[in-house]
């Protein structure tokens, strides 16, 4: 199984390299002897332009197992995230995430890395992960925004990207 | 005879059927080049119309036939045998439009309207779009260029609309979609929004796929 996994991310780090959305980062770590390893990525997503999340660039990082592309990988946000869909460990909790929901193998990393994106503006409220970012962002929206806005400002883009060229 | 007779409603049929087989191959369609697909059109129409007038005429005959059989049971001693100038004059009467026959008018106008119909649709914007997605030269599970194309077909004939349905359109690769199947003997189509099943052994070679992609090119 493991054949299909490394193949298929293979081909989507070739793909990543090719073409990919302007601000984001995505590439498999290095092993201590120089080689990749293509099972666990660092990436990082940027708020989108115009929402509360603009400025900020978002860590996350991405775990693969053996039978994937039959599962999805493990999304977890390094550090974790200030959003109701994000738990206290810091992984997404998302459909497109979970292998008995809206998980696909032919999504493709650039289209998770997008779906999360997505998710970070239009949270989902029937499914809260954190109970602090979910009970703000009920009870006061102006509070939430200062927070997100917050937050947007302690990853600012520059900052973090020059955290992963390290 | 009556053999005759037989014989002719089964050379309708047959007609009938290729008149089906042709609606099929239309349904199929395939074909992402705008002239293409108009000339095939209107050849399939030209096929099915030429088809209704030999189903027409076979009808005629049958009539005929019928008559004659007929003249023959009453035959009395002292009556004329049939000849060929009756044959020619009951003819005459079928042709003039004395007997009602007309083949099977309805039958081959709903082949026609499915045919064009189809063209419609494919027209359609949207239906594009979809055609698209479709023919990814990418295999969804491995993203790897596709070398043997399959496609997921299912044998479920609709007799009444005549044409076949396929389960999803989605091609694959083939030693792609039988190694992430293992030792599954279906799985979940891989293609996202697509909630089909796919079962591996009705999935059948796709050469056509090989047309459809170059005009994304």
């Amino acid at each position: 199984m493991s054949g299909i996994a490394a193949g298929r991310l293979a081909e989507e780090r070739k793909h990543w390299r090719k073409d990919h959305p302007f601000g984001f980062i995505a590439k498999p770590v290095k092993n201590t002897d120089g080689t990749l390893n293509l099972f666990n990525w660092e990436c990082a997503i940027p708020g989108r332009k115009d929402t509360i999340w603009e400025g900020g660039l978002y860590r996350i990082r991405m775990l693969f197992k053996d039978d994937f592309p039959s599962t999805p990988p493990k999304c977890k946000f390094e550090p974790p995230l200030f959003h109701p869909n994000v738990y206290p460990s810091g992984t997404v909790c998302l459909s497109l995430l979970d292998e008995n929901k809206d998980w696909k193998p032919s999504i493709s990393i650039k289209q998770l890395l997008i779906g999360i994106q997505d998710l970070l503006n239009n949270p989902n409220i029937e499914d809260p992960a954190q109970a602090e970012a979910y009970q703000i962002y009920c009870q006061n929206r102006a509070e939430y925004e200062k927070r997100v806005k917050k937050e947007a400002l302690k990853y600012a883009a520059e900052v973090v990207q020059k955290q992963m060229l390290e | 005879m009556a053999e005759f007779a037989t014989g002719m409603r089964q050379i309708r049929k047959t007609i009938k059927k290729s008149a089906e087989d042709i609606a099929y191959m239309s349904s199929k369609g395939g074909f992402n080049n705008d002239q293409v697909k108009t000339t095939m059109r209107d050849t399939y129409v030209e096929m099915v119309e030429e088809m209704q007038k030999l189903d027409k005429e076979g009808q005629k005959l049958e009539e005929i036939i019928e008559v004659l059989i007929n003249d023959l049971k009453d035959l009395d001693d002292d009556d004329d045998v049939p000849t060929r100038s009756r044959y020619d004059q009951l003819y005459k009467e079928v042709a003039k439009g004395k007997k009602n026959v007309a083949g099977d008018k309805q039958f081959f106008k709903d082949i026609l309207r499915g045919i064009r119909n189809e063209d419609d649709e494919t027209e359609d914007g949207e239906e594009m779009e979809v055609m698209q997605v479709q023919h990814s030269r990418k295999d969804p599970i491995s993203k790897k260029d596709i070398v043997n194309p399959v496609i997921n077909e299912v044998c479920a004939f609709v007799h009444s609309a005549s044409k076949f349905q396929q389960a999803c359109s989605h091609v694959y690769d083939r030693d792609s979609i039988y190694e992430f199947a293992g030792k599954k003997r279906s799985i979940k189509c891989a293609m996202q929004g697509c909630s089909e099943t796919i079962t591996l052994s009705k999935l059948i070679n796709y050469p056509e796929y090989w047309n459809n992609i170059k005009q994304q090119q």
